[in-house]
């Protein structure tokens, strides 16, 4: 996949995964598995991003004597979200297009 | 690999980019590790499920923007630490005066040479001065190369009679030299002319 469409969707996907509560790095890999694949410098990289563009928010949390880096959304990641279903519609009709050019060969 | 053998090796790869930065990805890479080995794998298991060393270096540098290498490679990489001030600050009666004599020293080098530019000089002028005072008292001087003393007084008392206006009184002096007999008459005058200075008389 085009790079830079990856990146833009991956960063929804990491926002998905903790639309529903807090998480931490692994176990975000390990939701988003059975649908894409994520490594952890992609994450890393990610995680800064989003908290740059202020769409969610990090606190280190105690956990088994170790500390955890535990990300929040924020209502901004939220919005994000939905921004990202609504451009969906536009992205099919641009799909149709697309593979509608294949068909007249 | 052991975690701790990965997160050494990842951080020397690391080196160059912003301090910050590694240690907030070496932070990062040991709990990704730790979760892990949470989950039930072994810490083998969990180095080797985040990839080799070199991919995560690379992808880790290609995702640097350019400008925070070349701000971290702009950066001062010593700043004196507080031990180094004190030690600076009491080893102040040792290092001070052997700096300032090798100041001194490589003052009085400058020195030397410029006096020796001096004498250059001084031996210039010297010659000058002899060449005039030679082709003066040449002159002066008879055969044997002396200056007889009698014809230099007379020749003097002959300037005065001059200079206090006794008029018309060419003192003739016989004075031998190169140049012949010399009058010394009312042209003699350090600002007469040369003929006037020195007439020979054929």
């Amino acid at each position: 996949m085009d790079i830079q469409l990856k990146r833009g969707l991956l960063d929804v996907c990491v926002l998905a995964a903790i639309k529903d509560g807090d998480s931490y790095g692994y176990k975000i890999i390990k939701d988003m598995k059975p649908y894409v694949e994520l490594s952890e410098s992609t994450l890393y990289t990610i995680l800064k991003r989003l908290e740059t563009a202020d769409m969610l928010t990090v606190r280190s949390a105690e956990h088994d004597g170790r500390l955890r880096k535990y990300y929040r959304i924020t209502p901004a990641g939220l919005r994000r979200i939905e921004d990202f279903k609504a451009d969906w519609q536009e992205m099919l009709s641009i799909y149709r297009f697309v593979t509608k050019e294949e068909d007249h060969d | 690999m052991t975690k701790r053998e990965f997160l050494t090796r990842l951080e020397t790869g690391l080196k160059g980019l912003p301090q910050e930065d590694i240690s907030e990805r070496l932070a990062f890479y040991a709990e990704m590790i730790d979760d892990r080995m949470e989950e039930g794998l072994s810490e083998e298991e969990a180095v080797a499920e985040i990839g080799s060393v070199e991919e995560v270096v690379s992808r880790i540098v290609s995702e640097t923007p350019l400008s925070g290498l070349i701000k971290e490679r702009m950066k001062p990489k010593r700043r004196l630490t507080g031990l180094e001030i004190t030690l600076i600050v009491l080893g102040f009666p040792v290092w001070f005066p052997l700096f300032m004599a090798a100041f001194v020293v490589l003052f009085s080098v400058y020195v030397v040479l410029w006096s020796l530019v001096v004498c250059l000089w001084a031996v210039g002028l010297s010659l000058a001065v002899s060449a005039l005072a030679c082709i003066v008292f040449g002159i002066f001087q008879n055969e044997n190369g002396l200056i007889e003393t009698e014809h230099f007084r007379d020749a003097l008392h002959c300037f005065i009679r001059q200079r206090s206006g006794v008029p018309n009184d060419p003192c003739r002096v016989a004075l031998p030299g190169p140049i012949g007999e010399c009058v010394i008459n009312e042209n003699f005058g350090f600002h007469g002319n040369a003929s006037g200075f020195f007439r020979t008389v054929s």
